[in-house]
């Protein structure tokens, strides 16, 4: 049977936020991976051994939260997008 | 101008459920729900279970176009990796014993959030309550101790004496009222989804009465649940943040991109024509036990804010509208007594506790091992033995079957090991869900002793 692939960020529909609500303090920040290991949409990269967020990740953010919740350093600051922005389920 | 006798914080059925209740008790009511409708940021295939008809009254009445109850459920035990075949399967209807109807009559009600959230939300602004939707609540609004108001993110201010935060698993008003910083990573789950489109017509077909598929087999699992034009493929549960930052990558999402390979998914995929439509991540939270840090002054938190579903399979939606709908009775009362202090609305998370919500917390670290324990190799062998015996037992073709029959008692030696590691589990949550009776018999019994003593004859043994 042929195989079929799931591109996730083909089937994402995001109203993108006018404004960041992630961001990430390099002071605090020690590059372990867990933000890497734990984005489901694969939005995370360690860059000259920091976290660093893909410069588009407002168009796939699903807002889960997951990335600030595995921070033991609390670099990471994570709030929602403003009202009427981010993603939209529309079969949740 | 925004004076509120209640402040919802969250659109989703808890914000609901706590509003209309609210509403109709006569209180000047507003829901602020970051979404453009209500529904649109919540996510992971949705059963309502019977508890929800049981508990409140309107569910009888719900109607919504993916409503689908289901009859029947299917658990496949699905072979090790690589396969994508499955060992065994069964299916059964709801069951026979229970304590009130409507729990023999289905197993879940299916259906999409957005359809389900809307009804809700529906039935609370025909109550009265004010629904402003694209609001975010940033932050809140003190008044010496107690939470007086809440702030959007447009910087509108909006003012009541108590704020009931219904606002999800990462709930900003929780940070803000200083009752929690973040979720411990071994408190929360990441679900991940993937709806498909589908000819209903095609499902209606294919599928017949049944609707929801959970899988299981050696580390692996995940679930299919089916509405009236689609259907949700999710990952496998009962791995929390902290297991997968163990494990060093991903299960969630790779999760379910297995499944959808599992030969029973391509099958459904293929007869319905299905093509994906929607990626999800469903962050959730899943306690051991029964969170107590659920209130402050003038602020209740309730549903996935306040970690209510259960710690077997993390079931959310009946408790986010349970503890919701006792925030707003807390709220009511509190009105009447004019007391909007930490000490009152402890009344709140008190009569939680010890409602049906808090006491599915009992034997819950164990509740959740256990159902992590699904994906073990043990629980698959388990099934491995148990089709075997079966085979022999009832239906072999491949030998003389009284030759076939011989073979059943060794079969059940070998499961022994597992019944043991079954065991291991079963034992210690029926132990805790029995020691009051077990306290209560023992009573009995020692009253009961002296007159059995009296009426006992000596015997050889004694004088």
């Amino acid at each position: 049977m042929e195989k079929l692939l799931i591109e996730k960020r083909e089937l994402v529909t995001v109203i993108e936020s006018p404004v960041d609500f992630i961001s990430v303090d390099h002071e605090k920040c020690v590059g372990c991976k867990n933000c890497v290991i734990i984005c489901g949409m694969n939005l995370w990269k360690i860059r000259d051994g920091k976290a660093v967020l893909e410069t588009d990740y407002k168009k796939f953010c699903t807002e889960c939260a997951s990335c600030y919740t595995v921070c033991d350093y609390d670099a990471i600051k994570f709030t929602f997008p403003p009202g009427g922005y981010g993603i939209v389920y529309q079969r949740g | 101008m925004n004076n509120y006798d209640l402040i919802v914080v969250g659109g989703g059925p808890g914000g609901s459920a706590a509003a209309k209740e609210a509403a109709d008790a006569g209180l000047k009511v507003v829901i602020l729900e970051r979404g453009r409708f209500c529904g649109e940021k919540n996510s992971s295939g949705f059963g309502l279970a019977p508890k929800a008809a049981r508990d409140f009254d309107y569910i009888k009445d719900l109607d919504v176009p993916s409503l689908w109850s289901t009859k029947f459920g299917v658990m496949h035990i699905v072979e090790p990796m690589p396969s994508n075949s499955e060992r065994m399967t069964w299916g059964l209807t709801p069951p026979k014993r229970n304590s009130y109807p409507q729990a023999s009559e289905y197993l879940v009600q299916m259906m999409y959030r957005p359809e389900f959230d809307q009804w809700m939300a529906d039935l609370a602004t025909k109550a009265g309550a004010e629904l402003k939707l694209a609001t975010l609540a940033t932050d809140v609004i003190w008044e010496g101790k107690n939470v007086a108001g809440v702030v959007d993110g447009k910087g509108n201010t909006y003012r009541a004496p108590v704020v009931i935060a219904a606002d999800g698993a990462h709930s900003l008003m929780a940070n803000k009222a200083g009752i929690r910083k973040r979720w411990d990573k071994d408190q929360i789950a990441v679900l991940a989804t993937v709806d498909f489109e589908a000819d209903p017509e095609r499902i209606a077909e294919y599928c017949g009465d049944t609707n929801v598929h959970i899988f299981m087999g050696p580390d692996r699992g995940g679930y299919c649940t089916i509405c009236r034009d689609g259907f949700h493929i999710g990952s496998r549960p009962a791995k929390t943040l902290q297991s997968e930052i163990d494990a060093g990558r991903n299960l969630s999402t790779r999760s379910v991109i297995d499944n959808v390979q599992l030969d029973f998914i391509q099958r459904l995929i293929k007869a319905t024509r299905a093509r994906p439509r929607e990626f999800q991540l469903h962050f959730l939270p899943w306690l051991k036990t029964f969170n107590e840090r659920i209130f402050t002054g003038g602020l209740m938190l309730t549903g996935d804010a306040a970690g209510v579903p259960e710690p077997f399979m993390a079931e959310g939606v009946w408790q986010a509208m349970y503890s919701s709908r006792l925030a707003a009775q807390v709220a009511v009362r509190a009105h009447g007594d004019k007391d909007f202090s930490k000490a009152y609305l402890k009344k709140y998370m008190e009569e939680l506790k010890v409602s049906p919500v808090g006491v599915d917390f009992t034997s819950g670290t164990v509740l959740r091992d256990f159902f992590a324990a699904w994906t073990s190799q043990t629980f698959y062998d388990l099934f491995d033995n148990l089709a075997d015996a079966m085979f022999y037992s009832m239906l072999t073709f491949a030998e003389p079957h009284a030759h076939g029959m011989l073979r059943v008692p060794a079969i059940m030696v070998d499961m022994i090991p597992q019944l043991l590691f079954m065991s291991r589990y079963y034992f210690p949550i029926a132990e805790e869900a029995s020691r009051d009776k077990i306290k209560g018999f023992l009573a009995g019994t020692k009253m009961v002793a002296p007159m059995l003593q009296n009426m006992m004859k000596a015997t050889a043994g004694g004088k």
